[in-house]
């Protein structure tokens, strides 16, 4: 099914992007870097919630619980945006 | 690029904001066994109490200084490494002030910078 | 309109603004920087904050066959791609980066 390859991708994408800022956290200790990366870690996490919704419990719908993940991250994101870059 | 020892680029990315943060930690760092009321600090440093007083909560947020008596503080860094590191701060302080004082006022470009190389997947040489 | 579809368009409401300001601070950052980077993760956060909009416009209908999906997919491909072009020639590499704070040399 596209649109689960699709979630798959996103997902890992995300997940590249979380791994890539937290091991720049762990060198350099920038905050802003593991508010970044807790962030995408919520948006990894969003991304795998619709996989496992789409294969595998099909019948159960997760829309708002699927959210949450993705409204952390972005809660965290924007945290980290507002306080460490000025 | 500012040439700064690493521990210390490290350490002013980490927990340092404002070069009066830096000044209040320092101070209370010359003389560790006392307790500075915001008023005392901010006479010394010729700034404002409340000023001050927000100075204090962020250094004592990040384990640097303890509440000796209410509104009151003093030097106490949560572990010896972290004491070293403040050694090394107030060195390179003395010995290079221009380049303490640029790197924090750049701190938040230089975040922004971070960010967006924490996306090279291949190291680049860190020292920068 | 049940609880259910209340709190989910609430935090719909949430995710779209999330996904708006991250976008503004990133355009913010390719102002400062000029780095490609934060263009492209700008326009991918403003993507995904439409896309969400679109998404509860559509509702009740599932992501999946709304073919809402390719908006996520383009995205997401934007900031795959911005991390390639981050790190396409490492010699000289995309757009001004690392530091150049102007700390005078000893």
């Amino acid at each position: 099914m596209i649109a689960a390859a699709v979630y798959v991708l996103c997902a890992l994408t995300s997940l590249a992007c979380a791994v890539l800022l937290l091991r720049a956290y762990a060198r350099r200790g920038v905050r802003l870097l593991l508010w970044s990366g807790l962030g995408f870690v919520g948006l990894a996490l969003g991304n795998a919630v619709l996989v496992v919704d789409l294969l595998i419990l099909p019948a159960r719908d997760l829309s708002l619980f699927r959210s949450l993940p993705v409204l952390a991250g972005l809660a965290v994101l924007v945290y980290g945006l507002v306080w460490d870059t000025r | 690029m500012t040439g700064l020892p690493d521990d210390v680029h490290r350490f002013l990315y980490q927990y340092i904001d404002s070069v009066e943060q830096l000044e209040v930690l320092l101070l209370t760092r010359r003389s560790p066994g006392r307790s500075w009321s915001a008023g005392d600090m901010a006479r010394e440093l010729y700034s404002h109490p409340t000023a001050i007083v927000q100075r204090f909560e962020s250094l004592l947020g990040r384990g640097l200084l303890r509440e000796s008596a209410p509104g009151c503080f003093q030097y106490a860094p949560r572990s010896a490494e972290l004491d070293r590191a403040v050694g090394r701060v107030a060195e390179m302080y003395r010995e290079r002030r221009v380049a303490v004082i640029s790197l924090i006022a750049s701190k938040p470009i230089e975040n922004v910078r971070a960010f967006s190389d924490a996306f090279r997947i291949r190291k680049k040489r860190e020292g920068e | 309109m049940n609880r259910a579809d209340l709190l989910l368009g609430l935090v719909s409401g949430a995710i779209l603004m999330g996904y708006g300001v991250c976008a503004l601070f990133f355009l913010r950052f390719w102002r400062q920087t000029h780095d490609r980077l934060f263009l492209v993760f700008a326009l991918a956060f403003g993507l995904l904050g439409l896309q969400r909009l679109a998404l509860v416009l559509t509702e009740p209908v599932e992501e999946s066959r709304t073919g809402l999906y390719v908006v996520r997919l383009v995205a997401f491909l934007l900031i795959l791609g911005a991390i390639v072009d981050k790190n396409r020639g490492d010699h000289g590499g995309s757009g001004p980066t690392s530091t150049a704070a102007s700390a005078p040399a000893p």
